[in-house]
């Protein structure tokens, strides 16, 4: 839940309530009733947030793919947290994150929006028909001094316990507020009918949902003066349609700062409760004679129309997932029609822009996407640095003679490149980890953050040492001059086979792979480096090569080191499998700068 | 000593456990790990026998392979040691010169 009312409807609002508050102190009983409602599930929101240690994330990455799991993900997550705010924020941080579909994403919303209706049910089946307040006052008691232990989870049930019981009593406060204002006011003097009614008290749900940011509110109001006589029961219905349609823009302005895919993911949260509520008003004569059916199989009394409102809300709602289910993939088509992926520019970050939230999954995943594909454009920039062309490298059998017959310069302005493929994004990069969302990570992520940002500053070192080498690669290599053509070919072929292995492991499912493949790259880039240096010793001696092309050489293949080294440190940090225990084996087993492992390759 | 480094890092790795800085790992892990490294050696071996031009850079990979191994069976061998206190940092057994824990 985000309470984001602008400036001026906040102001009339306050004005609006200290005028009503003065006059009444049932009005004042009521509005304080929902106060507290509104911050017990502030609180719980919280505390699930806490509480869960992720599962709730961990749950909904394995959501993907089928619709059928996501709706029920949808439906079970609201109904178990009593938050459809928070399952719909998760949803826009994973789907900007890609760890999940549109499609599965919208199977998340349409299920929340069915799980929501459970609250209808509590409150009308219980809130209002037992003394709650008599269990608020443990529960505040058990929940505030577990809130002040140290342990994250402890917290989290302190949260959700005094979230719960700021919830009853806010619940027990509406009642009172409303049993005393029956007493004096008779609100149902206001009821409107025909179709007027229906219009204007759905518009009054709305209103009073976007104004709350809850829908869970309005059907609390609505359902409490229900209970008490001072809203007639056409009414009521209309404003439960009406709550529907107003937590739209809730998930409207919270996609507001969301990527492309947020964006998406409410307006089809709007299509789909801008449907169902259009269908359910078109349809308000056959529900209703629906509910009275249902409501005797199912035992509600005949005068308990809190339950039958609840009953309504339910049924509408599957009647909206009846419609837009089968017309899920039609929705999906016109959403990536009305807002189109944004064309991708290589200077632009494409998985850390936008709002991911503040979830340890997805900011992790995204920066690790992200870094990936600066290691792509690394690959590319370094690979045409040498004259080569990475498409060939991978496609080669034959690597060595693929480096020897590529003996045509390639037209590149080395440096703008870097500076609008590498530089920019190496930035973006750096400013996402310093962010307050990425640094309220739990200690455990901040290594993988700290890791991940590590391997982007090695991919820009190995970008600057074969910028110091390209001149002469490029002197060297263009024509073929015996000796010295023949090592300087031996550098670029050492990268070569790093920037292959590369490509290959970023072609592989993240769970195929291992970045201990690099740790042989590692030990053969050695031996060669050690058998180059032997054979430019030998060409020294036999005077085969100049003193002047020997330190060239001697230069470059420092410079070729520096840019190895730092590609299979960065490859290694990135490829981390995703498992976090066998990233910690991998962490680990590597052996760069132990003296561990026998190295006698002379 | 055969795995010092190693073992330096397994000592760092449980100091930022006991922090709630890194995740746990359990002997399982360790052989899921092992299982990858064998295929990965018996893959090696295989691309010796089918490119024996390359013989002096796949010799290399195998001898990384071979260390990756040992450490890795040296790893399992210390967290199976010590599987009931795993928060603890691990003692390492002096090696006599010459002589391997492997």
């Amino acid at each position: 839940m985000k309470p984001r009312i602008p400036h001026l409807q906040l102001g009339l609002t306050l004005a609006l309530l200290a005028v009503a508050m003065a006059l009444s102190t049932d009005f004042q009983r009521l509005a304080a009733g929902v106060a507290l409602f509104l911050l017990g599930m502030l609180m719980l929101e919280d505390g699930f947030k806490a509480l869960s240690g992720g599962l709730l994330e961990r749950l909904l990455a394995r959501m993907t793919g089928n619709f059928g799991k996501a709706v029920a993900f949808g439906a079970a997550a609201t109904s178990v947290s009593q938050s459809s705010s928070l399952v719909s924020v998760i949803s826009i941080s994973f789907l900007s994150a890609g760890l999940i579909s549109l499609q599965a994403g919208l199977g998340i919303i349409f299920g929340a929006n069915l799980g929501t209706t459970t609250g209808a049910w509590l409150i009308a089946g219980v809130g209002l028909k037992v003394d709650i307040a008599a269990y608020a006052l443990p529960l505040l008691v058990v929940g505030v001094l577990l809130m002040f232990q140290h342990q994250d989870a402890a917290k989290g049930a302190g949260r959700v316990l005094v979230g719960i019981g700021l919830i009853f009593l806010g619940i027990a406060f509406i009642k009172d507020g409303f049993d005393a204002f029956s007493a004096r006011f008779d609100l149902t003097r206001l009821a409107l009918g025909g179709i007027a009614g229906l219009l204007v008290y759905t518009a009054v749900g709305a209103f009073a949902t976007v104004v709350m940011q809850s829908s869970h509110a309005t059907m609390l109001l609505v359902i409490a003066a229900l209970g008490a006589g001072q809203i007639s029961y056409d009414n009521a219905l209309a404003v439960a349609i009406g709550a529907n349609v107003g937590t739209t823009v809730t998930a409207l302005i919270g996609a507001a700062t969301a990527n492309f895919q947020g964006k998406r993911l409410a307006l089809g949260h709007l299509v789909f409760n801008m449907a169902t509520g259009a269908t359910a008003l078109a349809l308000i004569v056959p529900l209703r004679m629906l509910v009275e059916g249902l409501a005797g199989a199912l035992g509600i009394a005949p005068d308990d129309a809190m339950l039958r409102l609840a009953l309504f809300h339910t049924l509408f709602n599957l009647l909206g997932l009846g419609l837009m289910v089968p017309l899920r993939g039609r929705l999906q088509v016109w959403l990536e029609r009305r807002i189109p992926t944004p064309a991708p520019r290589a200077s632009q970050p494409r998985y850390i822009a936008g709002d991911l939230g503040t979830f340890p999954v997805t900011i992790l995943t995204a920066l690790q996407q992200e870094v990936a594909r600066l290691q792509r454009h690394v690959v590319e920039l370094i690979a045409t640095g040498l004259n080569l062309r990475i498409e060939d490298l991978s496609a080669s059998r034959d690597l060595a003679l693929t480096v020897s017959r590529a003996r045509e310069p390639i037209k590149l302005e080395y440096e703008r490149v870097y500076e609008e493929r590498v530089k920019s994004l190496h930035a973006a990069i750096v400013a996402f980890c310093a962010d307050q969302a990425a640094l309220s990570l739990p200690p455990a992520d901040r290594t993988r953050l700290h890791e991940l940002r590590e391997a982007a500053a090695a991919l820009v070192r190995a970008v600057k040492a074969v910028k110091h080498m390209r001149e002469n690669v490029t002197r060297f290599t263009s024509l073929p001059q015996g000796a010295v053509t023949e090592l300087y070919d031996q550098l670029r072929l050492d990268i070569a086979q790093i920037l292959v292995e590369i490509a290959r492991l970023d072609q592989l499912p993240a769970e195929a792979r291992s970045s201990l493949s690099l740790e042989e790259e590692r030990r053969a880039l050695e031996a060669e480096q050690q058998a180059l240096a032997g054979r430019l010793e030998g060409l020294l001696q036999t005077r085969r090569i100049t003193a002047a092309h020997a330190t060239s050489l001697l230069n470059d293949s420092g410079y070729a080191l520096e840019a190895s080294r730092n590609l299979v440190q960065a490859a290694q940090q990135v490829f981390r499998p995703i498992d976090r225990a066998e990233a910690e084996i991998e962490r680990l087993l590597e052996m760069e700068g132990d003296g561990d492992a026998s190295l006698d390759l002379s | 000593m055969a795995h010092e480094k190693l073992a330096e890092k397994l000592g760092d790795y449980f100091a930022r456990l006991g922090k709630g800085r890194a995740h746990k790992i359990k002997p399982d892990d360790v052989q899921k790990v092992i299982v990858k490294l064998r295929d990965r050696h018996a893959a090696l071996i295989e691309e010796l026998a089918r490119k024996p031009h390359h013989a002096a850079r796949i010799a290399a990979k195998i001898s990384a392979a071979e260390d990756l191994l040992g450490r890795a069976e040296w790893l399992l061998g210390q967290l199976t040691q010590d599987a009931n206190a795993p928060l603890r940092p691990l003692q390492v057994k002096p090696v006599q010169d010459g002589q391997t824990q492997d």
